[in-house]
């Protein structure tokens, strides 16, 4: 049995990497990614507390959230589609109509 | 299985179907825009009376679905407030998509952000405060991109990113609330974290309230709320401060309590400097503001800093002998601000968007922004009843009575001077004072400059919306005591008995 | 080894698998390098040994349509993902005495699940997001 500290430095680890690029990227593309990293790593913090409870909440927390994280990357992809036919860039910095 | 003793969630349900009915319907039908949004308003005309008659019965506190969602007085409080503004924006619609492309997107998308916000007020899970409050935020995700100029994708973009971010921040609490505690239920999750308290309870405490600080706009997590609600379309804007805002606020009434409680009261000045920094700064930036969107906004995220002055008085009036009564109070007062807030915030926003269809109808120069400040002048005459309602709105938002403006504030800053807060009371009251100037600003251009074109008809839906708002804020200003009762018995919901 | 096995004793064998399916491509190619003779020649070169031509760039700029099937793909693709619970408590013998409209209560809220993707699908051909262009 693989001890639920190494899980969640996993996803500790997951989370920041996702939070370093939430920083330091500007690519609309790059940024869903890191959103995705960070809400997976969530997921796994889900199903492997849920593997020492005596209750499956947390995996069915962890569908629900992986469900609702593909609707949220199809939003995300269609704005990014709006966005790069009208500005034909995806480089957030790029694109700045309004001051930030 | 007796389906009679789902009445109460009738409204989540007739709501839900008539989405997908509109979907539907939208997609077989061409130029369907006005009767789909006849059809949606007439749904929330019928959820608002289930919300109401469900509020005054005494079937109040059931929970369904194997104890995940609660219909207390609390949460028919949030959900009337929704319905409210949702109804607005649809009255407001039904002039501005007339008959326009995908109008039916629009209101189903926008019926579907009601039922999430509605889901995220009755919920006593986790699991179901997740889901509804990522239906809400979706669906207004693209709804900020609905016109999809280029202000419009810009605006729903940063939206977009900022809110997933925070609602992934959420999720990571919640994950590890989850590990801690065994449980996914908000009250198992106090009891446990009461009897037992983690260091790493406190981390996934920060990063819940964290999420829900994007979504509420407080001070350190604002930063998307200004570009957004300039950006996205005016009605837009209007939900967003008026009803996702609020629905930052009642996830975060269920849960922070929980945060109070498990953090033995001690962290109420963490609150108390996040609120008092959020009204500064609100107010402060507002000033400097020539967009009279940006000033909405700002004076949205200096509001939000007066209603999260609910959280510190609670945890201030808890620690003292008979402190419930203030924290009941000041719960009240929390409530009533975010009643009269969504209405004035509401109205402001159409006034807005009365003035971009003024604007783009008098032929819009290329590169000028079509909320800026000098669009505003000699609005008296041009377009008297926007102009009047938006005196109202400025008035209310400033804390003038007899206005529901007045009434949240006065009963929220008398709690927190009752519990012992006497300099956030005497900074929140200055700070009032201090937003008057920009709110006199806008009058002053409304009333007292020379008008830069001709007198025009407004679109009978704005005028509509904006008349039944103004009566509203007046309504609760002049005639508090039915509303003031109703707050009371929803804050009650909250307090440990 | 006695004693409990450690967390990464599991692993093993994946290790095993891992370095032998690293070694196995390197070493056909490094076999086909040194046995086999090599007599290049222009025709040989060339992209299709078939004999056609290539013409124009290898980039080239794929519809933008492909983005909205991606999207709609994506979406009931993991929406399927629900019916993995679901036939875990269709299975559960408790949870089948409770009935809505005569039918099994599992039975009754897939329907209104399937009922609302394909509203869903509805709505994409309707509004041609899946017409090929």
């Amino acid at each position: 049995m693989i001890p639920v500290e190494l899980y969640i430095l996993l996803a500790s680890i997951m989370f920041t990497i996702g939070l370093y690029g939430l920083v330091t990227q500007r690519n609309g593309i790059k940024l869903m990614m890191c959103i995705e990293l960070l809400l997976n790593s969530a997921n796994i913090n889900l199903v492997a507390f849920s593997a020492n409870q005596p209750n499956v909440d947390g995996q069915v927390f962890a569908l629900f959230s992986i469900a609702l994280a593909a609707a949220e990357a199809g939003v995300g992809f269609a704005i990014l589609i709006s966005l790069y036919r009208l500005y034909g860039t995806i480089e957030l910095d790029n694109i700045n109509a309004l001051r930030w | 299985m007796d389906l009679g003793f789902y009445t109460p969630l009738g409204a989540e349900a007739l709501l839900t179907a008539l989405a997908v009915l509109v979907i539907l319907l939208g997609s077989l039908m061409k130029k369907s825009g006005n009767l789909m949004g006849y059809l949606s308003l007439a749904g929330l005309v019928v959820s608002l009376g289930l919300v109401m008659s469900t509020a005054m019965s005494a079937k109040l506190g059931q929970v369904f679905f194997f104890n995940t969602i609660s219909v207390d007085a609390l949460s028919q409080f949030f959900k009337a407030v929704f319905l409210v503004v949702s109804m607005l924006v649809v009255i407001a619609s039904l002039s501005r998509y007339k008959d326009a492309k995908g109008a039916d997107e629009f209101y189903a998308l926008l019926l579907l952000a009601t039922v999430g916000m509605m889901v995220v007020s009755s919920s006593i899970d986790l699991v179901t405060l997740f889901v509804g409050f990522e239906l809400a935020s979706l669906s207004t995700y693209a709804l900020a991109a609905f016109d999809k100029s280029k202000r419009n994708l810009e605006a729903a973009m940063k939206y977009f990113i900022f809110g997933s971010v925070s609602s992934a921040f959420m999720l990571f609490g919640f994950s590890l609330l989850y590990g801690m505690t065994g449980t996914t239920k908000i009250a198992g999750i106090a009891s446990a974290a009461l009897s037992n308290f983690a260091p790493a309870t406190l981390v996934a405490l920060i990063f819940v309230i964290a999420g829900f600080a994007f979504k509420m706009a407080l001070v350190p997590f604002h930063m998307w709320a200004p570009d957004t609600y300039e950006g996205a379309p005016a009605l837009v804007s209007g939900l967003l401060a008026a009803g996702s805002k609020k629905m930052g606020f009642a996830a975060a009434f269920r849960v922070i309590f929980v945060a109070l409680l498990a953090l033995r009261l001690e962290w109420y000045l963490a609150f108390a400097i996040l609120a008092a920094l959020t009204m500064t700064l609100g107010n402060v930036l507002a000033i400097w503001q020539n967009n009279v969107r940006r000033i909405f906004a700002y004076s949205s995220v200096a509001q939000a800093g007066y209603m999260a002055m609910t959280f510190v008085v609670v945890g201030a009036a808890l620690g003292q002998p008979n402190g419930a009564a203030i924290a009941q109070n000041s719960i009240a007062g929390g409530l009533l601000l975010i009643l009269g807030h969504a209405l004035m915030k509401m109205g402001a926003f159409i006034a807005a968007a009365v003035v971009g269809y003024m604007v783009l109808k008098d032929g819009l120069k290329e590169g000028s922004d079509p909320d800026d400040i000098s669009n505003y002048a000699g609005l008296g005459r041009r377009a008297p009843i926007t102009a009047f309602c938006l005196l109202i709105f400025m008035f209310a938002l400033a804390g003038i009575p007899p206005t529901a403006g007045y009434i949240g504030k006065f009963v929220l800053f008398g709690s927190a001077i009752n519990a012992g807060l006497v300099w956030l009371a005497v900074l929140a009251i200055l700070n009032s004072a201090l937003s008057l100037y920009y709110y006199l600003r806008i009058i002053s251009y409304m009333y007292l400059k020379e008008p830069a074109g001709p007198k025009i008809s407004e679109p009978k839906g704005y005028a509509v919306a904006l008349i039944l708002t103004m009566i509203g804020v007046i309504g609760i200003g002049v005639y508090p005591q039915p509303f003031y009762n109703w707050a009371m018995q929803a804050a009650a919901v909250l307090l440990p008995h | 080894m006695a004693g409990e096995p450690m967390a990464v004793d599991y692993y093993i064998p994946l290790i095993i698998f891992m370095i032998m399916g690293a070694i196995v491509p390197i070493a056909a190619l490094a076999a086909v390098k040194i046995i086999a003779p090599l007599k290049p020649s222009r025709k040989k070169r060339s992209t299709y040994e078939g004999g056609l031509c290539p013409v124009r760039d290898a980039k080239i700029q794929y519809s933008v349509q492909y983005y909205l099937f991606a999207i709609v793909f994506v979406i009931f693709d993991v929406e399927v993902l629900f019916l993995y619970p679901w036939i875990y408590v269709y299975a559960n013998k408790a949870l089948q005495q409770f009935m809505v409209f005569g039918m099994n209560n599992a039975v009754f809220e897939m329907l209104l699940f399937i009922v609302v993707l394909l509203v869903g699908l509805v709505y994409a051909v309707k509004k041609e997001a899946l017409r090929w262009v």
